[in-house]
């Protein structure tokens, strides 16, 4: 599970890497960010962009991040392709989620892991 | 009509041979005229079926599955068999969870039922057998899902949602 972590205005910002989030990878996602979120930063930016494939597994790792986090410490999307939108709005998970059209530019924290 | 294009794919079943299953779908898939709509939702709709036979149907442990898909020009007919543990999803709730209440799961039915029709499950001797039409459902569609005269195709454009 590659992640490109960084900062920007106060905020974690974790550029995912992978081009599929599914039930593959979905405990490894879960691991990945609760790792990574032990940066500190709030909110914590998801950026999506390299994504073009999320199932219901994905979605649920992306749920349980979230969950991880905390109330005090918001989970955002940012730039999900249209077909990870899709399943969003499917299931009115994008009610649940702030979502950005772009991920913020960063100072970057690390490279891939 | 001439023949119509056919995949006939055995495999074994795990989370990670998925991938490995969707390539191949999706190289039948993009050997047609198919919409993208249709490929993306296919490749949905499969994943969520195989994600669920690798983890109920046969609990993780091995198994093998066949899937069929038959290229009907605007959709794709779609057959799963598998060899495990006798499992009706039509019996499932195929509502999706209320957002507000964070699952982790139990979004797959709902997304099964929203993207295929005609879905019809069978129990033939010791197989599972679960067979599905795929037509790509715009977004903006899904709350007329049940009409079939509503597939957006560039014949028939979706008219602007209200």
């Amino acid at each position: 599970m590659q992640f490109s972590i960084g900062q920007s205005d106060g905020a974690l910002v974790i550029d995912v890497l992978e081009t599929r989030l599914d039930a593959a990878v979905a405990l490894a996602f879960k691991d990945a960010i609760r790792e990574a979120t032990a940066s500190p930063g709030n909110p914590v930016i998801l950026g999506l962009s390299h994504v073009d494939f999320m199932d219901s597994s994905g979605l649920g790792a992306i749920v349980g991040a979230m969950k991880l986090l905390g109330p005090e410490r918001p989970l955002e999307l940012a730039a999900p392709s249209p077909g990870v939108m899709k399943v969003f709005r499917l299931t009115r998970m994008d009610t649940v989620f702030r979502i950005h059209d772009a991920l913020p530019g960063t100072q970057g924290l690390s490279a891939a892991q | 009509m001439g023949d119509k294009r056919m995949l006939s794919l055995e495999s074994d079943i795990s989370l990670l041979k998925i991938r490995e299953i969707l390539e191949s779908v999706d190289a039948f898939v993009k050997a047609g005229a198919a919409h993208p709509q249709l490929h993306d939702d296919l490749a949905l709709v499969l994943a969520e079926v195989l994600s669920n036979i690798a983890r109920h149907g046969y609990g993780h442990d091995q198994g093998r599955i066949h899937v069929q898909l038959t290229d009907a020009d605007q959709c794709m007919i779609c057959s799963v068999r598998d060899f495990g543990a006798p499992f009706n999803p039509i019996l499932q709730d195929h509502n999706a969870p209320i957002p507000d209440s964070l699952c982790e799961g139990g979004y797959g039915w709902f997304l099964i039922t929203t993207l295929t029709r005609d879905l019809a499950y069978t129990r033939d001797g010791d197989q599972n057998v679960l067979e599905f039409t795929v037509a790509g459902v715009p977004i903006q569609n899904t709350d007329m899902q049940g009409d079939p005269a509503y597939h957006e195709t560039p014949e028939n454009p979706v008219p602007p949602s209200v």
